[in-house]
């Protein structure tokens, strides 16, 4: 099975990212049931639930390279130009 | 302005259990530093130093100040500061003189404005006295737990070297009152901790709604969604998470009861409550071997101190009564008249059926002479042997406290009458059982 991988360098957090690929900004190109987000840790007391570092998408069906390279440049569009974002497929 | 009457039963219980953690301290601190002062201070210093770098400390350090004239207005408060980090959570820190919200940098950015939902949500925390609050279980409380684990460990260690036959002088019956005292109270110390937590969040996130309606949903709904899809491994802060935080699907549940604090869960308040009992009766009766052994080495203390020894022994257990009695006013605003009758009979029978089960096994290890040694008989129309004593607490404390209970609440429809009558027919009924059981006697003549 093809796995595409999203990991955020230091710090940064993919909460935001993973929220908008559930809120469907991918479309098609991904099953929404194949994207999971690897759980963070959190601070005491804070608000939130804590920093996702990484969100894997599971692709169940095979996909050609030029298929991986549109949904590579739909997240890349959808990150703008943050360079601290790494694609790995 | 807080009001210091308790309006809620959640207010009650807090103010209630909060007199639990003073006799623990000003008992146990003392005893261990006796025995050794580098623990004693570590008991002391290690809660200190890590709440204040976790919770103060390390998100004011990882986080810059920001001017925003709008967050001041949304909330109506010019006095409150804001920061920001990447590294940082969101959160709200009360130091008395200052007042912040940090935020975490994504949650200020980015399309969703989380930020609307969760100023109302810190804000909430410092208006409510909650950032306060934090203080308090974070430090004192982390200090009882502490001291209470390492005399649990140590009892431990006494009751293995008395198993093992190493130790010259052994009461199985002072170590077992001892270990089971030392189980049930950080028990009752955690589920207390936990429940106040909670609870504080339920309101702030009622007052966060309340500001901004729209974005408090939308907040809501994605955190609802990460934690349903979310695979979550355990590990330490996640289970921090979990004792601090309700879960998003218990929180959403509570905003759907607008008017209440929590609904009543029927075992979870059963157990909390016979925590509560055991935690704050083997506490009552710890304070009073320590507080009996001090005066046998310390004959000439002032007259005014009897009265503080009192006070001592009696608030776990007033703690204890009050517990019970604002669940079964619980159960009976959120179930009427049937749930809080099934709660208090569930609390009637499981103390009864405990305090048997104790009782046989202080008579099956030999141990009832021992505990009777040094009493002074009581007279003899109070002379009772067997199981009827247990009879007696049976009526007194389980049916007869609870029936009363109820029938102030129903009457003066007031939580702290009520109150007072729970706690007067509390102490009456604990008296009639110490009387009736003998084994205390001697405190009384």
């Amino acid at each position: 099975m093809q796995k595409m991988t999203i990991t955020a360098e230091k710090d940064y957090d993919l909460r935001e990212v993973y929220d908008r690929i559930l809120d469907g900004e991918l479309e098609n190109l991904v099953d929404l049931d194949g994207v999971h987000a690897g759980s963070g840790g959190t601070t005491v007391f804070a608000a939130g639930s804590g920093r996702l570092p990484e969100i894997t998408i599971s692709l169940k069906e095979h996909k050609s390279d030029a298929e991986i390279a549109k949904i590579q440049a739909a997240l890349r569009e959808m990150f703008g130009t943050q360079a601290h974002i790494h694609i790995s497929t | 302005m807080r009001s210091n009457i308790a309006r809620t039963p959640q207010q009650a219980i807090d103010g209630l259990a909060t007199a639990l953690f003073t006799p623990i301290l000003v008992i146990s601190l003392p005893a261990i530093a006796n025995t050794s002062v580098a623990i004693a201070a570590a008991v002391v210093l290690l809660p200190l130093v890590w709440y204040i770098k976790t919770v103060v400390y390390d998100p004011l350090s990882m986080s810059k100040p920001i001017v925003r004239q709008d967050f001041s207005e949304i909330i109506g408060d010019d006095k409150v500061r804001f920061r920001v980090g990447s590294r940082v959570a969101t959160c709200s820190i009360d130091l008395g003189f200052r007042r912040y919200i940090v935020f975490n940098s994504q949650d200020l950015t980015g399309q969703y404005q989380d930020w609307k939902a969760l100023i109302g949500h810190e804000y909430a925390h410092i208006k409510n006295g909650d950032a306060k609050f934090f203080h308090f279980v974070g430090i004192l409380g982390g200090v009882t737990f502490l001291a209470v684990l390492y005399s649990l460990f140590l009892a431990t260690l006494f009751l293995l070297d008395g198993l093992t036959g190493q130790a010259e002088q052994f009461s199985p019956r002072g170590t077992i009152t001892l270990v089971l005292g030392l189980i049930g109270f950080p028990i009752f110390c955690l589920l207390w901790i936990r429940q106040s937590l909670h609870e504080r969040e339920f309101r702030a996130d009622r007052e966060s709604r309340d500001l901004d309606e729209k974005h408090f949903n939308d907040w809501m709904r994605r955190y609802l969604r990460h934690e349903v899809r979310e695979r979550v491994r355990l590990n330490l802060a996640i289970a921090f998470r979990w004792f601090t935080h309700p879960s998003f699907k218990k929180r959403s549940e509570v905003l759907q009861l607008r008017n209440k604090e929590v609904k009543f869960r029927f075992w979870p308040e059963t157990l909390r409550s016979l925590a509560f009992v055991y935690g704050g009766s083997a506490l009552s009766y710890l304070v009073f071997m320590s507080i009996s052994s001090y005066f046998a080495h310390n004959p000439d203390l002032p007259i005014w101190f009897i009265a503080l020894v009192f006070a001592t022994i009696m608030m776990p257990v007033l703690s204890s009564f009050g517990a019970i009695s604002v669940s079964a006013m619980s159960a009976y605003e959120q179930g009427g008249w049937r749930a809080s009758l099934k709660y208090c009979v569930a609390i009637a029978g499981a103390n009864w059926l405990l305090l048997t089960a104790f009782f046989y096994a202080i008579v099956g290890l030999g141990q009832f002479d021992a505990i009777t040694v040094g009493v002074p008989a009581a007279p003899p129309e109070l002379r009772s042997d067997g199981i009827w004593p247990f009879f007696v607490i049976f009526l007194n404390f389980g049916l007869l406290l609870s029936m009363f209970t109820m029938a102030a609440f129903w009457l003066f429809g007031r939580l702290r009458f009520s109150l007072l009558v729970h706690i007067a027919i509390g102490t009456l009924s604990l008296v009639g059982a110490f009387l009736a059981t003998k084994l205390e006697w001697w405190l009384f003549s």
